[in-house]
Order: structure tokens, then C-alpha cells, then sequence
């Protein structure tokens, strides 16, 4: 997102979070005006019209699979139903309108838009009076977002679908660019889904209308960087917003202005000196070296806890809370604190719907000894972790990286808990403790970043070679 | 208890400060541009900062072209005062001479350094590019209207017959950011160029909101300092060669030059004499630029992709007429480098070329450096 559309979310925000009546409605419409107008323009196959209604579709989906059956009447869904359809028009109508400054207009045509929109209202109601099991389109509604996240990740699969899609178009129609398949926030889309589904058929999820769900998965602010929040205690804030007293205004504005400055100001002057590509054949000299991946260390987390600050002060303008994602993260002393302070609410979710189900079958299955079960999970989350960064070997990489460190530092701390030397439980003992916890953390996650941020693992091998002055 | 925080106080307070701050900058931003980062903790820069849209990170540069102060306050000329003992040449011209796919010491003026030359009188010959990509004389004419307050005792203009021809020059963003300038040294000098692009600059013009772009760049340059410093990159090295990609011509390509005729009311002469004048007693060594000579398919009608043989020919009279005329000093370096040394333009060449031409160059240099 840029500073301008930021400025304008927040001028919309301001006006909808003080709305007396109608806020709900006028949100949603908001949000899924935003999932089009922030998608990447992409004249190929009308992609960058067709990926946010495919957006749009999977959540009106999931809700039709979730939903109670109280919560399906039409009296309530009707005027949500009636805001996705108009603003799915009102963008395909934009190819007469030309409002490019707005939104691209290679849309498809009108009556292509009407019959989607028939398949898929159709779809829906059929959804919604299906009298049949829907634990098992539950589960194949999951299987499939898992697939689609999947092949959305691998770029092999990508560059094989469009290449397939280009041979099928013949030679002279409109050829993909590389990021054809860029579905402006599928993972966090994805995870929103997956949470509501898992919850249903645990039977945790609470009871929402389809204008209460579609709101908590598009919501404008977090859409496209998160934070993921939990939908029963999004849906408690919109149905009864927070106060808004002076201090309060005072607060979203500072959190507003915070992100921004460390967005477009702290994490964008130190790309210009962050590790890259093309610095690593470039440089020479470790110390050069340091300093290049110190600055790329900073500048991930000024750029992603800044987009967690500005989601956070408008949703705050919205009168909705949104959780944390950051608490200092490299001032932590160990790996483990580390990750319960970095993109939170992501690991939250990687613990409750993949890691504590995995421990809780290793448990009970076999009696595995207890070091197998914690190097399984930790290995296998953080792994899945990277993966959800992107789908190349390098953030698998990544992701090992950190579960054999998370692994290590469960190993270290059970081995030296009773072998600490008296010294350590001094005051000064454990601030000194603390200081080397937090500079050996530091370097490790430090270390990582270059599978994150490198190409390939030839580049950050060759990167890792000349930090060490091994070259 | 505190006061009550009161968020349309905190709302005037934002709005007097922004317009403070506004018109304050006008006055402050010339001394922000004019000190930097280079030539104070870093070592200046060999040439004037450039990119291509989209090699930016790659060559860990920018171009300063809304801002010539700036442009100059980064480049190595601005370090020091010339010591007694130097002989100063500055270079002008176009991407060639700027160097374009060649690292900045290996560019012809940083070739000439690399000979340690030394002149009659035992003066150090060191030599400067000031050079700046885009073909056009008028914007060469602008830098050493400001590039003279640096004592150049020579001058070496590089030239081609794009830069020089009337039918080629378009409005260019050096000229129309410093349209005050450029309009003074049009008028001044009653030269012949259209003048409709170039809008007089206001007091708005000179507010931090519409400088933001500016300030941003010269944010980014100073921080680029540290990977240039620490690489030495100041620029995307060539990869591709004309010898290879563009022996054969198309004479349908864009580039070409169409016309039949050519005479010397078609080329800038005026700015070439204007800079005389406004250079003098300083000599300008007019150095016509060496050009890509295709040997393959349609070379017996074309030079290369961009120049026709009978127009270039043509050029080239004219322009020898021109400086035996005037008695201006004069090399016609058009065909000194040969043609396996051209890389992504039929004018731009490797650092084996600009060597070959700084050898070529250096006995004239010399020569002129100790008048008879």
C-alpha cells in the first residue's frame, strides 16, 4: 500500500467508525472495494478482476459452510448478498467508466461478470439449504484452500499453469507477466478461513451473519498484512465498537503515524543497505557484510510491525481492536521468546491448528520419547512457517533454520537448568545472562534472514562464506 | 492532573507547523543540498550520480537531475580546491563520455588519470567527468555554465551528431528543472532553442511538499554512499554488444535519422560558440564522438542503427569546416575505436575502448596544455 491509499483508508476509516447507523454494511463495502482496488493490475484472462471475486466467492463459501442455520435466513443476508454483488459490478462496469486512478479496467464483460454472479449466488443457495452432511464439504472446502495455497506458493506450479494457459490463448493472445498469479492476500485470507472452518467442526465457532464474517475475513485494515485475529472476539468489537474519547482518537492517530514512519521512512532507508542479491557478489569484508544483514534485520521488522501499527490505528478509527503482532522482538533473550513475540498472531495460529493437535497424536499414539515429539513439531511448524512465506527451498530453509534452533534452545535449557553456576541468579548474573541470550538470539534469527531475504541457497551460502571471512 | 489532551488543538498546531516548515525549507533546502555525506565522509563521487529506471539498487545510484547543486555537491570536483601543480580538464558530453557499462575509473577521463599524465610546465594533467547521459548540447552548455566556478584550465566536449542536430533534442528534465538557468543562457546568448518547455519556477515550486520527490533522492544518494564506498559500483556494467546484436541493420528501425539533406544551419553551432564565449580564455577541445561501424547486411547505406552514411558524412564535413573556421580546437574521433568494443549502443564503449581512445586523446591534450 502506498502513503496516499493509507491516508485514504484512514480518512474512510474516520468517517465509517463514527457512523450512527448502517456501519456494518457501509464497512463491507468498503473492504471489498478495497480487495479489488488493491489487487496488482494484471490484463492477463481479466486476472486482477477475477482473483478478487474469487476472494469474495470462497468467504461467501466458507460462511454458507460454517454459518448455523438460524444465522442463513435471507432477511438477514439479503443486504450483504445485494453489497457483494454491487460492488462486484460497479468494478466491471469501470470498463466504461475508465476511472483507471481507481481501478484497471481490463475487466471481462458485463454479461461474463452476470453469469459468474448467477453460478455463484446459485452456488451459495444451494449451499445454505443443503440438507446433507456439511462436514464433509468442510473438509474438502479445507483441502482445497490447502491446495490452492499450495499451488499459489510454488512458483513452479504457477509458471506451469500460465505457461499451460499462455499454449491454450495461442500465440497472439495477451501474454502473463510473472506475478499473473499474485492473489492480493490469499495466506492471510486462507488462515482466516481455515480458523473458521476448524473451529466449526470443533463446534467452538460462534453463531455470525454473512455481513459479520465477510467483514471479519476482508477487513480493510488487516487485510493484506494482518494481523489474524480470532472471529468471535473481532465480531464482539464490531457489533459494539469501543469508545472514542480524546485519548483514544489520540491514541490511533499516534499508532497511525508510527507505522507510517516506520514503513516509509525507517524500513525504506535501510533497504537501500540491506543484504540483497546484489550486494553479497559485491561487497568484501565481513564486517561490511555484518553491517549489510544488521540492516536488513532491522528493516524486516520496521516494515512489518509499521504495517501492524497502521492496520492497527485504523482499525482503532473503526472502533475494533486489533491484537498485536510484534513485542520487541529482538530484545528477547532466547529463540522461544523470540517467536512469541514475532508475527504473533500467525505463530498463535500455526500452535493452536497444527503444532498442539501434532503433539497431542504424537502423545497418544506410540510412546515416542519426549526429545522426538518436540523435534518432530518444531521442526514440521516452523517449516510450514516458511513455507507460508513462499514456496521455494530457500524459506523451507528458513523455516528449518529456526526449528532446529527453536529444538536446540528446548535441548539447552532442559540440559543446564540445574547446572547453572550460583553467580547467575545474581541481579547482575541474570542481566549478563540476559545480554548474551539476546546477542546470540539476535545473530541466529540475524543469520536466517539471509534464506528469507536471498534468492537461492547458493547466494546465501555464498553470503554466509564471507560473514565468517571464509572466502 | 494533566490537562485534557484536546485532538483539534494538536490538529492547528500540525497545520501552522506544516506551512512553517513549508516556507522555511525554501530557504534551507540549498544548504541541505549542498552538504552531503560525499566528499566530507565519504570520497566524492568519479561522475555524476545516474540510473536507469530499475538498476538503481543495482548500481546504488540515483539521478540528482532536478538539482545541479546537488549534482555537483556529491561529484569529487567539489572535494578541494584545485592545487597549484594541477592541470584541471574537465570532460562533458553525453553517456558515452559518462561512461555507460563501464565502472566510473574506468571511464575515458578516469583513463586519462590512469596514464599520470604530466604536462610542459610539470603540472599533474587530472582529469574530471562531468559528463551527464541524454544526448543534447544545451545540457552540456548548462553544466559548465556552473562547472567553470571549479577552475578548469581545459575543456573536452564530446559530441555526436545526435547531440549537435536540431531534429533530435526534446525536452530533457535537467533543462526544465533548471529552466531559470537555461532561460538565461538562451536569452543571453540569443540562442536558437524553443523555449515552450521551460516554465519559470515560483515560490511553490520551492516548498518541501513540492521538493519531496527531490529530498527523498538525496536521502537515498547519501545512503548510498556507504555500498558505493564499500563496492565501488556506481553503475550496471554492460552485457550486451553491438558487434554481436546489431551488425546487420534494419533500415525501418527508429533510430535512424531519415532526412536527405543537412547543412550547418541544422546543427547547434551557435551553442558550441556560446560556450566559447562563455568559457574563454579556457579552451574547449570539441571531441567528435567515436561511433559503431557495422560491417554486415545494409552497412554500405548505414553506419549503424542510428546514423545514415551520407548524413553522417555530411556531419562530419561540417563540423571539420566548422573548427578549421573557427580555429577551434578539434578531434575527430569517429571511427578510433574499433567496432568489437562497442557494447549496448552503437556509442557506448567498453573500458578497452576508452582506453584506446584515452591514448589517442592524451597527445592533444598535452599539446593544448602548453600553449605555443
Amino acid at each position: 500500500m502506498t502513503i496516499l491509499q493509507i491516508s485514504i483508508l484512514a480518512a474512510v476509516a474516520l468517517v465509517l467508525g463514527r457512523l450512527p447507523k448502517g456501519r456494518q454494511f457501509a464497512l463491507l463495502a468498503v473492504s471489498a472495494f478495497v480487495v479489488f482496488w488493491l489487487q496488482p493490475a494484471e490484463p492477463f484472462l481479466s486476472l486482477s478482476f477475477w482473483l478478487p471475486v474469487a476472494t469474495l466467492t470462497i468467504t461467501v463459501f466458507a460462511w454458507a459452510l460454517t454459518s448455523t442455520p438460524e444465522m442463513r435466513a435471507w432477511k438477514q443476508n439479503w443486504a450483504a448478498i445485494s453489497i457483494l454483488i454491487g460492488i462486484v459490478l460497479l468494478m466491471d462496469l469501470n470498463r466504461h467508466l475508465k476511472l483507471t486512478q481507481v481501478y484497471i479496467s481490463t475487466t471481462p464483460p458485463l454479461t461474463l461478470t452476470l453469469i459468474a454472479l448467477i453460478v455463484i449466488s446459485a452456488a451459495t443457495l444451494l449451499l445454505t439449504r443443503w440438507q446433507g452432511s456439511h462436514r464433509i464439504l468442510r473438509v474438502i472446502a479445507l483441502i482445497a484452500i490447502i491446495l490452492t495455497f499450495i499451488f499459489l506458493k510454488v512458483p513452479q506450479l504457477t509458471n506451469y499453469a500460465l505457461a499451460f494457459l499462455s499454449t491454450v490463448r495461442g500465440p497472439n493472445a495477451d501474454t502473463a507477466s510473472g506475478v499473473a498469479f499474485s492473489w492480493l492476500g490469499f495466506s492471510y485470507l486462507a488462515f482466516r478461513l481455515m480458523h473458521t472452518i476448524r473451529d466449526r467442526q470443533s463446534g467452538r465457532l460462534p453463531a455470525v451473519t454473512l455481513t459479520e464474517y465477510v467483514n471479519y475475513v476482508i477487513f480493510f485494515p488487516s487485510f493484506t498484512a494482518g494481523p489474524i485475529d480470532r472471529l468471535e472476539r473481532f465480531v464482539k468489537e464490531l457489533q459494539t465498537p469501543l469508545p472514542m474519547g480524546d485519548e483514544d482518537w489520540i491514541d490511533a492517530g499516534t499508532r497511525l503515524f508510527v507505522g507510517l514512519f516506520k514503513k516509509f521512512v525507517v524500513a525504506d532507508l535501510l533497504a537501500v543497505i540491506s543484504i540483497s542479491d546484489v550486494l553479497v557478489p559485491q561487497v568484501k569484508g565481513a564486517g561490511w557484510m555484518w553491517l549489510f544483514l544488521y540492516a536488513y534485520t532491522l528493516r524486516i521488522y520496521f516494515d512489518f510491525s509499521g504495517y501492524t501499527d497502521i492496520a492497527i490505528g485504523l482499525g482503532r478509527l473503526l472502533g475494533i481492536r486489533l491484537p498485536e503482532n510484534f513485542a520487541a522482538p529482538y530484545l528477547k533473550p532466547n529463540l522461544t521468546q523470540f517467536w512469541n513475540s514475532w508475527h504473533m498472531t500467525l505463530t498463535q495460529w500455526f500452535r493452536s491448528y497444527f503444532f498442539n493437535p501434532l503433539t497431542r497424536a504424537l502423545r497418544s499414539g506410540k510412546q515416542l520419547p519426549a526429545w522426538i515429539i518436540i523435534f518432530v513439531t518444531q521442526i514440521s511448524t516452523m517449516i510450514l512457517i516458511g513455507f507460508w512465506h513462499g514456496g521455494t527451498l530457500n524459506f523451507i530453509l528458513w523455516g528449518a533454520w529456526h526449528g532446529v534452533g527453536l529444538f536446540i534452545h528446548n535441548r539447552w535449557s532442559e540440559f543446564i537448568r540445574n547446572r547453572l553456576p550460583a553467580w547467575t541468579q545474581s541481579p547482575r548474573g541474570q542481566m549478563a545472562m540476559n545480554a548474551l541470550g539476546v546477542f546470540v538470539t539476535f545473530n541466529y534469527v540475524a543469520l536466517g534472514w539471509l534464506f528469507f531475504t536471498l534468492s537461492t541457497p547458493a547466494i546465501a551460502w555464498q553470503a554466509i562464506i564471507k560473514l565468517f571471512g571464509l572466502s | 492532573m494533566p490537562a485534557p489532551v484536546k485532538p483539534w488543538r494538536i490538529l492547528v498546531k500540525a497545520i501552522l507547523l506544516f506551512f512553517i516548515l513549508n516556507f522555511a525549507f525554501i530557504y534551507l533546502y540549498p544548504w541541505f543540498s549542498t552538504h552531503q555525506i560525499y566528499n566530507h565522509i565519504v570520497p566524492g563521487r568519479l561522475r555524476f550520480s545516474d540510473s536507469q529506471p530499475g538498476f538503481e539498487q543495482t548500481a546504488h545510484a540515483l539521478s540528482l537531475y532536478d538539482d545541479m547543486d546537488a549534482m555537483f555537491a556529491l561529484h569529487i570536483i567539489s572535494a578541494k580546491s584545485k592545487p597549484s601543480n594541477e592541470f584541471r580538464v574537465i570532460f562533458f558530453g553525453d553517456s558515452s563520455f559518462w561512461g555507460d557499462g563501464v565502472s566510473a575509473s574506468e571511464t575515458l577521463p578516469g583513463q586519462i588519470n590512469s596514464l599520470n599524465l604530466r604536462n610542459c610546465r610539470d603540472q599533474n594533467i587530472v582529469a574530471y567527468n562531468l559528463a551527464f547521459p541524454t544526448s543534447y548540447v544545451m545540457k552540456d552548455f548548462l553544466i559548465l555554465n556552473k562547472a567553470l566556478r571549479y577552475n578548469p584550465d581545459l575543456i573536452v566536449w564530446g559530441i555526436t551528431f545526435q547531440s549537435l542536430s536540431y531534429s533530435n533534442q526534446n525536452a530533457l528534465g535537467l533543462l526544465s528543472s533548471h529552466s531559470d538557468e537555461t532561460l538565461y543562457l538562451i536569452h543571453h546568448y540569443m540562442l536558437n532553442i524553443p523555449t515552450d518547455f521551460l516554465k519559470p519556477r515560483t515560490r511553490w515550486d520551492q516548498t518541501l511538499l513540492a521538493n519531496r520527490s527531490n529530498i527523498k533522492k538525496l536521502v537515498i544518494i547519501q545512503e548510498d554512499a556507504l555500498p558505493w564506498m564499500v563496492t565501488g559500483v556506481d553503475g550496471p556494467l554492460a552485457t550486451t554488444w553491438q558487434s554481436q546484436d546489431n551488425n546487420d541493420i534494419d533500415p525501418k528501425n527508429k533510430y535512424l535519422l531519415h532526412s536527405k539533406t543537412l547543412n550547418s544551419n541544422d546543427l547547434m553551432f551557435d551553442v558550441l560558440r556560446s560556450a566559447d564565449d562563455l568559457a574563454h580564455p579556457v579552451q574547449i577541445l570539441i571531441v567528435n564522438e567515436p561511433i559503431f561501424i557495422a560491417t554486415g547486411k545494409n552497412s554500405q547505406q548505414y553506419y549503424n542503427i542510428m546514423d545514415s552514411r551520407i548524413l553522417y558524412d555530411k556531419y562530419r564535413s561540417i563540423l571539420s569546416d566548422w573548427a578549421y573556421t573557427n580555429r577551434q580546437p578539434y578531434f575527430d574521433a569517429w571511427n578510433s575505436v574499433p567496432m568489437s568494443e562497442f557494447t549496448n549502443t552503437p556509442f557506448h564503449i567498453s573500458a578497452n575502448g576508452e582506453k584506446k581512445l584515452a591514448s589517442l586523446l592524451s597527445p592533444v591534450i598535452l599539446g593544448l596544455s602548453c600553449p605555443r
